[in-house]
């Protein structure tokens, strides 16, 4: 029935095409919206420091509407005592320079190695409160390099230096705390505190201690781990990422609908022809075979241009497979575990839908596929 | 041909060996909530290597008739036996099986698979059989060949007039050397000079291969063919004529 099926698709080119497009583009939403899942996923999961506690107002979503009390770092000092190796206050604003979404971050200079663990891959550190450092990822999605000149919040900065981070996820834009508070003045003060605590310190009590001993004015704060916080803050799509994925469930229903309906089509459209195979001997089960190996094809060749167009796009759509959300970079791929599993669900939907529509067809008799007598039911 | 046969479990002595026997042969059909009589009570009996024609006005059961003789479609009620075999008692399996192996069909129009050559469709009975493609195919050339047709094996339906698709339906229903073969209104839908072609064919495969024709048809010109003259009225028999 293969060679069957191969010579009735080959002289129905144009049908097969447009089948072949229209479970294609079902398969191809899927195709991309797994992956998108998986992305919004991984946002949450940035590499954190272990030993780098976050301070922050509580409840703040956005860690650059949060808002630090002068003197809290004072407390930190007190609460930690000889557990802290140092506290930084950090300015953090995600703004658009040169038409790229960055996270600016100002923080002391004598911080950027240990606290922050950054290593600088081109140029030098800032000598005076003109010039920033820019992480990897912001210096190739911006084309910048050492020597450019930056203008942020209205003012221009020199690139000293390109840098990286453990962990690092953002286009990053690194300046001095005092560089940063000139350029936003002292209205919105620190955003955040970050503790580095020592080697020895066990970060889940310094943690406990820290929620336990801050003050509660203003709301209070919340301590957490750098990799938590990240991990909140990626909570906030978590609508987004069920959304993809019940999309993604209702793209492969829409493949199982598609295969039925277009074997339903197929089935009437050769209702004769089947009448006429039954007739010169070929049984139920062969034309069940040749039904669903035309469905099986249908749904190879639709998955491999669906897989195709999704590789296409996910490279020169979206370009170098990354998807930058509010200044975080996430990658976007298919892995080959999404294309097996996306080429499972496309033939079982497809196969499904054939199933559920070829039954009554092959249920009926010769004679009433042929369309002969004048009713079509026994009496 | 005898009305008159009340049995199938033998050959009664003075009669004709049979090959294909009725008895009250009946097929209604549900039309909405009415009862349509197709066949009522039909008892015959044909025999082997004979050129039945079964004449009678459309709607007289000449197709029902056919359908249940052919296995692709079962009785309301009554008998049928081909060759020994109980049609009305064998599953949907051993059905599939005696029209795979005893049986070839000709309708009257759409014969063909569009999408097949005319070589793809002769071959397809003995791609059932289990035949490989290349052996059903060579041995469809042949078949094409001796009925004239070998010039137009690669063409598809659509290609070929209304008198070659029916020599070409005819080639495939008997390629696999059937002992019956059923062909309802062969010439209907074809001008006189191509069914006169399709029709001495037939008479000549019935000869050299000595299998039983059952054709339904609505012309009596073809009466003057037939071995036995089957008349259908409204679904009933009419008087019987045999011709041996």
């Amino acid at each position: 029935m293969i060679q069957l099926t191969l010579r009735d698709l080959r002289h129905d080119l144009l049908t097969f095409a447009f089948s072949v497009v229209g479970i294609g583009v079902l398969v191809f939403a899927f195709l991309l919206l797994i992956p998108l899942s998986l992305a919004l996923n991984r946002f949450g999961e940035a590499g954190g420091l272990p030993q780098n506690l976050i301070i922050i107002e509580r409840d703040v979503l956005q860690p650059e509407q949060s808002r630090i009390a002068p003197d809290l770092a004072q407390s930190v000092s007190a609460i930690l005592g000889d557990r802290l190796n140092r506290v930084d206050p950090v300015i953090f604003r995600i703004l658009r320079v040169e038409d790229q979404p960055i996270q600016l971050r100002g923080v002391a200079l004598e911080s950027w190695e240990t606290t922050f663990r950054l290593q600088l891959i081109e140029g030098a550190w800032p000598s005076d409160a003109s010039e920033i450092v820019i992480g990897q990822l912001a210096a190739q999605a911006g084309g910048w390099s050492t020597g450019d000149d930056l203008r942020i919040y209205g003012q221009d900065f020199r690139v000293a230096g390109i840098a990286d981070g453990p962990g690092t996820k953002t286009q990053t834009v690194w300046m001095t705390h005092a560089a940063a508070l000139g350029l936003f003045g002292p209205e919105r003060g620190t955003q955040l505190l970050v503790a580095h605590l020592q080697p020895s310190a066990d970060p889940l009590v310094a943690r406990q201690d820290l929620e336990n001993g801050l003050p509660s004015t203003d709301g209070g704060y919340d301590a957490y781990f750098e990799d938590a916080l990240l991990r909140e803050y990626g909570a906030a799509l978590n609508d987004l990422r069920i959304l993809s994925l019940l999309t993604s469930a209702i793209a492969v229903v829409a493949v199982t609908l598609g295969s039925h309906n277009l074997a339903w089509l197929a089935a009437e459209d050769r209702k004769r022809q089947l009448g006429i195979l039954r007739a010169v001997g070929f049984d139920r089960p062969a034309v069940g075979r040749y039904l669903l190996f035309r469905a099986g094809a249908i749904s190879v060749a639709s998955y491999l241009l669906a897989l195709g167009a999704a590789i296409l796009f996910i490279r020169l759509g979206i370009g170098s497979n990354t998807l930058t959300i509010g200044g975080t970079q996430t990658a976007l791929s298919l892995s080959p575990t999404t294309a097996v599993v996306g080429l499972f669900l496309t033939c079982a939907a497809s196969l499904t839908g054939t199933w559920l529509s070829i039954r009554r067809v092959l249920s009926a008799s010769p004679a009433s596929l042929l369309g002969r007598g004048p009713g079509s039911s026994f009496a | 041909m005898h009305p008159e046969a009340d049995r199938l479990d033998d050959d009664s002595p003075g009669l004709p060996r049979s090959y294909v026997q009725t008895h009250n042969l009946t097929r209604t059909f549900r039309r909405g909530s009415e009862d349509v009589h197709a066949l009522v009570d039909v008892t015959l009996v044909i025999a082997p290597s004979a050129f039945a024609v079964v004449l009678g006005p459309s709607g007289s059961g000449k197709s029902t008739l056919l359908n249940l003789i052919g296995g692709i479609d079962r009785p309301t009620r009554g008998h049928v036996r081909v060759d020994g075999l109980e049609l009305d008692s064998l599953t949907e399996r051993q059905l599939d099986g005696y029209r795979r192996d005893h049986v070839g069909f000709v309708f009257q129009f759409n014969n063909l698979l569009p999408n097949l050559s005319a070589l793809e469709n002769v071959a397809l009975p003995l791609v059932a059989q289990g035949r490989s493609w290349a052996q059903a195919r060579d041995q469809a050339a042949v078949e094409l060949t001796a009925l004239g047709m070998g010039d137009r094996a690669t063409h598809r339906p659509s290609e070929l007039s209304g008198g070659e698709q029916q020599r070409v339906a005819l080639a495939r229903a008997v390629i696999s050397r059937p002992a019956l073969v059923l062909a309802d209104e062969p010439t209907g839908d074809l001008d006189s000079a191509s069914a006169e072609i399709v029709l001495d064919l037939m008479s000549s495969l019935n000869r050299d291969l000595g299998a039983t024709f059952v054709i339904a048809t609505h012309n009596p010109r073809l009466e003057s063919r037939a071995t036995h003259v089957i008349e259908l009225t409204n679904g009933r028999m009419a008087a019987p004529a045999l011709r041996t």
